[in-house]
């Protein structure tokens, strides 16, 4: 038989008969590859989560904002050193409506108002917009309607509502139709309620409190009709780069290069996710450090499995194993104990994302998987082979006198 | 085929240097079946341990077939008592966790070369050689003294060696048993042509053998 694989065969028969010990030493690599792998899961599972959010908010868009969104390396820059601000006027929209690369534009204005009907109230943002908005963000209605470009150029006082404000407000999204509500001390007639967007959780803007009505028809929040920000929507993928320029080219006619920003939603993208990815490499090294303890948990029992088979060793060497041959079989062991630990640790991962997953996109990678194998091995390697060392240095005469 | 030429083998406890071998010339020949005699003391298990290449001496020269084994490596030196010699120890020493088939085997695990033979044929030839066959998927702790002895000597068969090295085989055993486990290794000798080595304090199992040493406080007294 071949001398790994009768090992291998010895090291599992030890372990049937010392289950105990065995598991509970695998229990700290396993406690260890579980966290490690699970926080990983989490980790892009939340990627594509915010991926999934950002895309169900409309692809191809560029925003501009004003002042320096963006630091050189991609990340936010602080907020006090970023000028937000009423900035932008309807001549900026009007010039970037020109734009050939691009297929909407929409300005906005916003800000938080109290939404009330009748005696319910709801706190929610207006946005005071153009009809494109809808199109640019992916918007549908699950009642009702949009508002149009008729009711923009109309001064409409119309507003199409977030399916929050509307269930706060009505209960039922078809009681909402027709109703007017009341927006500080204006009232505005309901026309369509929006289908759910989500977010509002992990911090994030909550969609579903918006209240989008016409530009025009804001003026009493809005008098100068001044925008916070555009969003542009890009004719094609391709053309992201040279709309973006465009749109710059147009806007340095009336400001200053660092008075204003386009970003894609790509760059927000990023910049959101690397925070995560920061947040989520912290996890993941505190997970790594059970790895080291149970690690250490193993170094210490297989230093008492030498001692342990001193005489057991001494034979082997009296009948003509070499050094190597005791180091490989104690090495063996420990690397067994370790990818068992492993093993186990991705197998609960495993079902612990599967139930995750009914709350959370979790998903654990095969590069995870391979990872937390890995990184068994070698602590099970890094860990085993002191006491291995230990048990092929003992002299044979000493061990096989060992009682 | 084994000399030992000027052996001292000493150690230090505290300050007291105790010299365990005195000065042992040694010369065994191929196909001798010898006993080394002495008390408890006498520095024979030492001697055995020293011939069997688990020890090295203090000074003074070990040769097998002419190879000064000092200049051999660790593993060289494993892989030479792995091929040429099989023990038979006072305790057994069997690994209790093996089975005795896989005990017997165990040698043939270290064997570095390929075999001209089957391992598994032959240790089933040896079972039934010498009547432990129905014992071959117990335990070494489940079985008798007798038993346990007869699966040491198989093991030490195994891959043939030339020579099969003795500890009081027969300190563990009841006479009738021990009798048996002696007319074994001299039908070993005899019969397969090895070189059969016997450490023990008996006198009358020594008279067995061929050839006798005497051994007292470390040095050889007689040659017989």
């Amino acid at each position: 038989m071949n001398y790994l694989a009768f090992i291998i065969k010895a090291s599992f028969d030890d372990f049937r008969r010392e289950k105990v010990r065995t598991a509970l030493t695998s229990l700290g690599i396993l406690i260890g590859v579980a966290s490690v792998v699970m926080l990983l899961a989490l980790g892009s599972g939340l990627k594509i989560y915010i991926q999934e959010q950002f895309e169900s908010l409309g692809t191809n868009l560029l925003i501009v904002f004003p002042g320096q969104v963006l630091n050189e390396e991609g990340g936010f820059r602080r907020s006090e050193a970023t000028g937000l601000g009423q900035l932008f006027d309807e001549k900026d929209a009007k010039m970037l409506a020109r734009v050939k690369l691009l297929s909407g534009v929409a300005p906005v204005y916003t800000r938080t108002v109290k939404a009330t009907y009748e005696t319910k109230v709801k706190i929610g943002d207006i946005f005071a917009t153009s009809d494109n908005i809808f199109l640019l963000r992916n918007l549908t209605t699950d009642v009702g309607r949009v508002f149009t470009e008729s009711d923009l150029r109309k001064r409409s006082k119309v507003v199409t509502i977030g399916s929050k404000v509307s269930e706060k407000l009505f209960g039922k999204a078809e009681n909402a139709i027709g109703r007017n509500i009341k927006l500080d001390k204006q009232l505005y007639r309901v026309i369509g309620v929006l289908s759910s967007k989500g977010g509002g959780g992990l911090g994030g803007p909550d969609f579903d409190s918006y209240i989008y009505m016409p530009y025009t028809s804001a003026l009493s929040f809005n008098p100068q009709r001044n925008f916070f920000y555009f969003y542009l929507k890009v004719d094609g993928e391709r053309n992201i780069t040279h709309g973006k320029e465009e749109v710059e080219k147009v806007l340095l006619k009336r400001y200053n290069d660092d008075d204003f920003s386009v970003i894609e939603q790509k760059e927000i993208l990023n910049a959101v996710t690397s925070i995560f990815t920061v947040l989520n490499n912290i996890l993941v090294m505190i997970g790594a450090i059970s790895l080291v303890v149970g690690g250490i948990g193993i170094m210490n029992i297989m230093y008492v499995s030498v001692v342990e088979r001193t005489k057991e060793i001494g034979i082997r060497r009296a009948i003509g194993a070499t050094r190597n041959d005791i180091l490989v079989q104690f090495l063996t062991e420990s690397v067994l104990l370790s990818l068992l630990g492993g093993g186990g640790g991705v197998l609960i991962s495993f079902f612990l994302t599967l139930l995750l997953n009914k709350y959370f996109p979790a998903h654990i990678t095969s590069t995870s998987v391979i990872i937390a194998f890995g990184v068994s091995s070698v602590v099970g390697i890094g860990f085993g082979v002191f006491p291995a060392r230990k048990a092929a240095k003992l002299s044979p005469i000493e061990a096989i006198r060992y009682e | 085929m084994i000399k030992l030429v000027n052996v001292y083998k000493k150690f230090t406890l505290g300050n007291e240097e105790l010299t365990i071998l005195k000065n042992i010339n040694l010369h065994i020949q191929e196909h001798e079946f010898m006993a080394i005699l002495g008390p408890s003391g006498s520095g024979k298990s030492t001697l055995m341990y020293i011939l069997g290449l688990l020890d090295t001496p203090t000074s003074g020269k070990v040769f097998i077939r002419d190879i000064d084994v000092a200049k051999l490596s660790d593993d060289a030196t494993s892989k030479l008592r792995n091929k040429f010699i099989g023990f038979v120890f006072q305790q057994f020493n069997l690994i209790n966790k093996l089975t005795v088939l896989e005990n017997i085997l165990l040698p043939s695990v270290y064997r570095s070369g390929p075999l001209d033979f089957n391992p598994t044929e032959k240790a089933w030839t040896l079972m039934k050689r010498f009547g432990i066959d129905h014992r071959a998927k117990s335990y070494p702790n489940k079985i008798s003294g007798g038993e346990q002895q007869r699966v040491s000597i198989a093991r030490a068969l195994i891959l043939d060696p030339d020579v099969i090295l003795a500890d009081e085989p027969t300190g563990n055993l009841d006479s009738k048993t021990g009798h048996i486990i002696l007319e074994l290794l001299q039908d070993l000798n005899q019969r397969d042509k090895k070189t059969v080595l016997i450490i023990t304090h008996d006198k009358t199992i020594a008279a067995m053998t061929k050839k006798q040493i005497a051994l007292m406080d470390g040095e050889i007294i007689k040659h017989v």
